[in-house]
């Protein structure tokens, strides 16, 4: 029986459930951006494989007006350095609708 | 022999990791039921699927087609139809596998864990996911009822044949007419709405009955966006905003010589509303009697009937939740999302609904493995509102847990006042585009 406990914790940890919290803040982006970063729309774009440092410079560029936008200032501005970081490499690593 | 809790663990670490093929646990699949189709329901039902893909689920859902509510005061001006709304469940049922079941919930044995319904069903479950929107408190307005709402003087809050029957009396009215809108207390579901919905049809009037009018009637002294709206309507609709708006307002505010086309009655100034008199077509508020051509009431809110049914209710009428799991603090294994939820700082809107599912839903499939759900979740939401086609603004927010309750992050949550006429416009544009790509999370 402990045995089955360790296998399940292993692969839980390993796997599906790994940086759950990058996982969870990406998520929250889906409503404009597309489940998974991956969206058809006239004026809302895919994240998906963004790479990380565009991601950041974008996110950064917003934060300082640099960049024009409606909410995404405000959504840069909530959001910490290691929160940006962390949803960076997320959506780096999803393939985009071309690779998929 | 292992128990049920760690079969159930095993299965459910199996199926995250795919090792096993789909199906091989058929007969002891980890079953969640949700009741309710909506943007809660939806999100949640496609969201656990991604992330537990052996979980059976089954949404119940009384009507086979999903009217959505963002964007439907946009039917009473003719810019999209009844038809533009609708949602179906086939994306759902083909490609996430979810099982949608056309029928009513009536019953819940907690302690069986088992849902009844109309059909004479029942649905053995895990965990039950309880969505059920909101219920219009029609008699908390005095002398309104939903049979008058129906037939006479619509809310059109939630969408369907009140929403056709306002937009029809607002296009036959007379030239020269008053079409009222009642406003109703916090908290209610789409907290800008009553105003974007007033200045749409101002908007609409311009063009088709220029000499109309539009009076909001509000119990508040204020309102989500509120300076953007009042900025808005003075802009567009001749409006004069009140002295004590002024602060912030750019340079461009005009005082109008003469009454504009919207005029919106704040609480302390006798807005609350009293007694509908339906004869004589007139609300009796604090400050006096209005009479108009067409009455549009917002009654005030409570949770969907279904969560006032199996107990999930505080006296308010409101559901008290974990607010890691959405567990209500009433029932064990019955989780409560979307407006029916006490989610503290957040508002209840369509784009709240949708981020607290995906929360919940990974947060069953922690519970689900037997194992322990992530214990910060974030939570986000954006509401796009318009004063005109053309004139866009928003409220967005990130939220995050602080002392166990839904906090939000520090951070600006409006437009500026000061926005550029193309900053107004863009939001009109990503209002507009929003509508696809939110029902696409939702529901594709």
């Amino acid at each position: 029986m402990k045995k089955v406990m360790i296998l399940s914790a292993l692969l839980l940890s390993s796997s599906a459930f790994a940086d759950e919290r990058a996982e969870i803040m990406a998520n929250n982006c889906a409503g404009c951006h597309g489940t998974d970063g991956i969206v058809e729309n006239s004026a809302l774009i895919s994240i998906a494989g963004l790479k990380a440092d565009v991601f950041i410079q974008t996110m950064q560029d917003f934060r300082n007006n640099e960049r024009a936008s409606t909410i995404m200032r405000n959504v840069a501005l909530a959001l910490s350095d290691d929160e940006i970081a962390a949803m960076a490499k997320y959506f780096e690593a999803l393939p985009t609708g071309e690779e998929k | 022999m292992i128990s049920r809790r760690e079969f159930l663990s095993l299965a459910a670490a199996f199926s995250a990791t795919a090792v096993l093929p789909a199906g091989s646990f058929a007969a002891n699949k980890a079953k969640v039921v949700v009741i309710g189709g909506g943007v809660g329901g939806a999100t949640f039902a496609k969201y656990l699927r991604r992330k537990a893909p052996d979980v059976d689920v089954t949404i119940i859902e009384q009507n086979p087609i999903y009217i959505r509510p963002y964007g439907s005061s946009e039917v009473l001006t003719g810019h999209v139809n009844m038809s533009d709304l609708e949602v179906n469940y086939d994306v759902l049922r083909n490609q996430y596998g979810i099982k949608v079941a056309i029928d009513r919930a009536i019953g819940l044995d907690a302690d069986r864990k088992i849902i009844k319904t109309a059909s004479g069903t029942d649905y053995a479950y895990d965990r039950l996911v309880v969505s059920p929107g909101i219920e219009l408190n029609y008699e908390r307005v005095e002398g309104y009822s939903k049979e008058l709402a129906e037939t006479k003087a619509p809310s059109g809050w939630i969408p369907g044949s009140q929403t056709s029957l306002l937009r029809d009396q607002i296009k036959t009215m007379r030239q020269g007419g008053t079409m009222l809108i009642v406003a109703p207390p916090n908290p209610y579901r789409c907290p800008p709405g009553p105003y974007e919905r007033g200045a749409l049809i101002a908007e609409w009037m311009q063009k088709h009955n220029p000499t109309g009018k539009v009076i909001i009637t509000d119990p508040k002294d204020k309102f989500t966006a509120g300076n953007n709206f009042l900025l808005g309507w003075n802009r567009l609709y001749g409006y004069n905003i009140p002295m004590e708006f002024m602060d912030d307002m750019p340079d461009d505010v005009v005082e109008h010589s003469t009454p504009g086309m919207i005029d919106w009655i704040p609480g302390k100034d006798g807005g609350t509303p009293l007694t509908f008199d339906a004869a004589n077509m007139s609300v009796k508020t604090e400050g006096g009697n209005i009479k108009a051509d067409v009455i549009n009431i917002v009654p005030p809110m409570k949770a969907g009937k279904i969560a006032q049914q199996f107990g999930l209710t505080n006296e308010q009428g409101w559901c008290p939740v974990n607010r890691v799991t959405f567990e209500s603090q009433k029932i064990a294994n019955v989780h409560v999302l979307g407006d029916a939820s006490i989610a503290d700082a957040m508002p209840k809107s369509g784009f709240a609904a949708n981020t607290q599912a995906k929360v919940a839903a990974y947060a069953i499939a922690h519970l689900l493995a037997g194992d322990t759900p992530e214990q910060s979740p974030a939570f986000e939401n954006t509401c796009y509102a318009l004063a005109g086609s053309d004139y866009g603004f928003f409220v967005s927010a990130v939220y995050e847990l602080r002392d166990g309750k839904i906090s939000k992050k520090e951070a600006p949550g409006l437009q500026d006042l000061k926005a550029t006429e193309a900053q107004r416009r863009l939001s009109a544009v990503y209002q507009q585009a929003w509508m696809k790509s939110f029902t696409e999370d939702c529901f594709a």
